[in-house]
């Protein structure tokens, strides 16, 4: 019992405030030394695009889904017009930072040349507003220092064993995802997902402040917005009905922002994927054949604006 | 004063940490403000039956803004009130109307007690704060910093990664309706308890103690024993407010059932809530009976039983999808796929929050775990080894939420 006695009091006195220090510590060195690495060269290369070209005429911007999706170097060779792809994963991860993002990496000069935006947000098939608006997140995907690190100490450790590879998101002289270099993996169905379409006041609070932003960025271009779409058919709850009243909406407060003036806005929406063969691992990502499909079907849709 | 520097600790403690609403400060001052009007109420009213009156409306008003959606039902997931005017209602409410059926006459400074957002945003019902200052802060943190680490551990290195398994929530056959069950049973206890804990430890070290709102509930042989250990503080609550009462007039088996109902629309006025209280009082009636004749093992199977199946009304509140679960259609084992192809920190976190639910009940009759007050997790070595593993996992990607709290 002298023992047992003994070895309690060395680790409730010594052991247990040694560990909490040490996490302490570790929460500091964490915070300091997390880098979302794939993510930092991504951003990184694509600024580099950015300063690369001398003028362009027409942008993507959005979220994953339009770098997977979408390529600018096809609808280059589609409609004759220079592009550039300058999206971001997780769209920045907020409004401020894409914005940010945007401003930095393209002059002021080059945006008042801009002709044509095309804009495909996640944001309109996830409800994630509200935590964009609160996100304490930066562009490359650092949170601000908090009592939970980023990473656990067991992936730290994982990692410094060679048991973890992180893959670099290649990105090509136009900005488009570098499939070449990103073999995407077998096909995993996420069924449950559901999609979950903005309501009608979200979806009015977050075009007023996406017009007004983008119009500011680029004042001469006509702004595309196509509402993008996934691989649906093993999904239990696709909500078609939703999007037809999402695109609905939108075109409602397109008419009337039209009616206020602003007449270069041109809404479309696109279809779902027709197969899974097209898809990089998830239902919403496209692979290479999936971008070549999708950005077909978006310039057929939109290739009368870009006259 | 102390009371409202413990209010204001509490105001900063949940804005950090729990605050998911667009005006946080509202979900703050609010209840303060109706608990002040409750309170004025009830002093300008003298004991006796309108105070009582006074005191079932508080409690049954729960169901009436549940029922109108002005708060949600529970569900299991993130249940914050639809109306941020409305935050922690049931909480305060419920904890009002003890204090006035138990006739103490509240002061204006139980507000601050009652109303505290800490509770409010993690559950444990305030049917007391009791001034424990007394005791030497060093002597304190010895006896409740092991509390907080524990909860810790159960709410985020246990609780937190299972709310990846939620997606089995839509599989109605049989067998995944089961293991979304048994999993979700686990989520709630690692989650509520946990922060239970944790609230229980930060009071007492601030020099207050709270009601210990878990105690041990799986280490239990039957039914009776589970709800002994099982979110207490409403226990507490409903038994003065119906048991007590009611059984002056009626047989336990009916008191039983008005209790399990009353139980059942605190939590939200739906159909799976009703069901799940006729059937929990039905197998704690059956357990008394089974109990009475000396009959063993059986009580053990139907504790079981019932706490599985309860979980599984309880979880869903869309009724069709509930309906097709309780057909019990055998569809093959795809939920154990489901479970292989999860993230391996929720694989780790299942076979933890199981592996300690079996030594709360394996090993209930030892000397550590007899007193039910989580003694065998608090021990130093215990305490070791669960700090190690959460340090060791812990990260900022899993979604973590109050299940109880907010509403």
């Amino acid at each position: 019992m002298l023992y047992t006695g003994n070895v309690n009091r060395f680790l409730w006195y010594l052991f247990v405030p040694f560990l909490i220090i040490s996490y302490l510590g570790f929460l500091v060195w964490s915070n300091e030394n997390y880098s979302n690495k794939p993510v930092y060269e991504a951003i990184k290369n694509k600024q580099q695009v950015a300063n690369s070209f001398e003028y362009f005429d027409g942008i993507i911007l959005g979220g994953s889904n339009a770098w997977y999706g979408l390529s600018a170097e096809s609808l280059g060779n589609l409609s004759n017009l220079t592009w550039i792809n300058l999206t971001a994963p997780a769209e920045g991860y907020s409004d401020e930072n894409y914005f940010n993002f945007i401003t930095s990496s393209v002059s002021d000069k080059k945006r008042q040349n801009v002709s044509f935006v095309i804009y495909s947000s996640n944001s309109l098939a996830t409800k994630n507003l509200k935590k964009r608006d609160n996100t304490s997140t930066d562009i490359v995907g650092k949170n601000k220092i908090s009592y939970q690190p980023q990473r656990s100490l067991a992936s730290y450790l994982k990692e410094s064993l060679g048991y973890t590879k992180f893959r670099e998101y290649p990105v090509t002289e136009y900005g488009d995802f570098g499939f070449d270099n990103y073999p995407c993996g077998e096909f995993l169905s996420t069924p449950f997902k559901p999609r979950e379409y903005l309501n009608e006041s979200d979806l009015r609070e977050w075009m007023a402040h996406k017009i007004k932003n983008l119009s500011e960025l680029f004042p001469n271009a006509k702004l595309i917005i196509t509402v993008p779409n996934g691989f649906n058919k093993n999904l239990k709850q696709p909500d078609d009905e939703g999007r037809r009243k999402l695109v609905e909406e939108l075109k409602n407060i397109l008419t009337k922002h039209a009616q206020g003036g602003k007449e270069s806005i041109f809404l479309t929406s696109q279809n779902p994927f027709p197969s899974s063969d097209l898809m990089c691992s998830d239902n919403w990502h496209a692979n290479e054949d999936g971008r070549e499909w999708r950005t077909n079907e978006l310039y057929q849709l939109i290739k009368d604006q870009l006259l | 004063m102390k009371l409202i520097m413990l209010w204001l600790v509490g105001s900063v403690l949940y804005l950090v940490s729990f605050s998911n609403s667009d005006f946080p400060v509202i979900g703050i001052i609010s209840p303060l403000i109706f608990c002040f009007i409750s309170i004025y109420i009830f002093r300008t009213i003298p004991p006796g039956i309108s105070r009582t009156l006074i005191a079932y409306s508080l409690f049954l008003s729960t169901s009436v803004l549940s029922f109108f959606n002005i708060i949600t039902p529970l569900t299991g997931s993130v249940s914050e009130s639809t109306n941020i005017l409305f935050f922690g209602f049931s909480f305060y409410s419920a904890s009002l109307a003890y204090l006035v059926i138990k006739n103490v006459t509240p002061s204006f400074s139980d507000s601050f007690k009652v109303a505290n957002p800490l509770l409010l945003s993690t559950g444990p019902i305030a049917l007391f704060i009791k001034n424990y200052s007394y005791r030497r802060l060093h002597l304190r943190v010895n006896y409740f910093l092991p509390f907080i680490l524990v909860g810790f551990f159960l709410f985020h290195i246990v609780a937190a990664p299972l709310t990846a398994t939620f997606e089995l929530i839509k599989m109605t056959d049989a067998i995944s309706s089961i293991v979304f069950a048994v999993i979700f049973e686990l989520f709630v206890y690692a989650n509520f308890c946990g922060l239970s804990l944790m609230l229980y430890g930060l009071f007492g070290i601030f020099g207050y103690k709270i009601p210990l709102n878990f105690k041990q509930p799986f280490s239990s042989s039957n039914i009776i024993e589970f709800w002994r250990g099982w979110h207490l503080t409403l226990s507490a609550v409903l038994k003065l407010l119906f048991y007590a009462p009611i059984r002056k007039i009626f047989s336990s088996s009916v008191t039983l059932i008005v209790l399990f109902l009353a139980s059942a629309m605190w939590h939200g006025i739906t159909l799976n809530f009703f069901i799940w209280g006729c059937l929990h009082a039905l197998v704690f009636i059956s357990t008394i009976f089974l109990l009475k004749k000396n009959i063993p093992i059986v009580p053990m199977i139907i504790l079981i039983l019932g706490i599985i199946l309860g979980r599984l009304i309880f979880a869903d509140s869309d009724v069709d999808r509930l309906l097709q679960k309780l057909l019990f259609t055998y569809e093959g084992f795809g939920a154990f796929d489901t479970i292989l192809s999860l993230p391996i920190t929720t694989k780790l976190s299942l076979m933890m929050g199981f592996g300690l639910i079996a030594i709360e009940f394996f090993f209930r009759n030892t000397n550590m775990l007899r007193k039910r007050n989580y003694k065998h997790l608090r021990t130093p070595i215990s305490l070791t080894v669960i700090l190690l593993i959460t340090i060791f996992l812990i990260d900022s990607g899993n979604f973590t939420y109050a299940v109880y709290g907010q509403r």
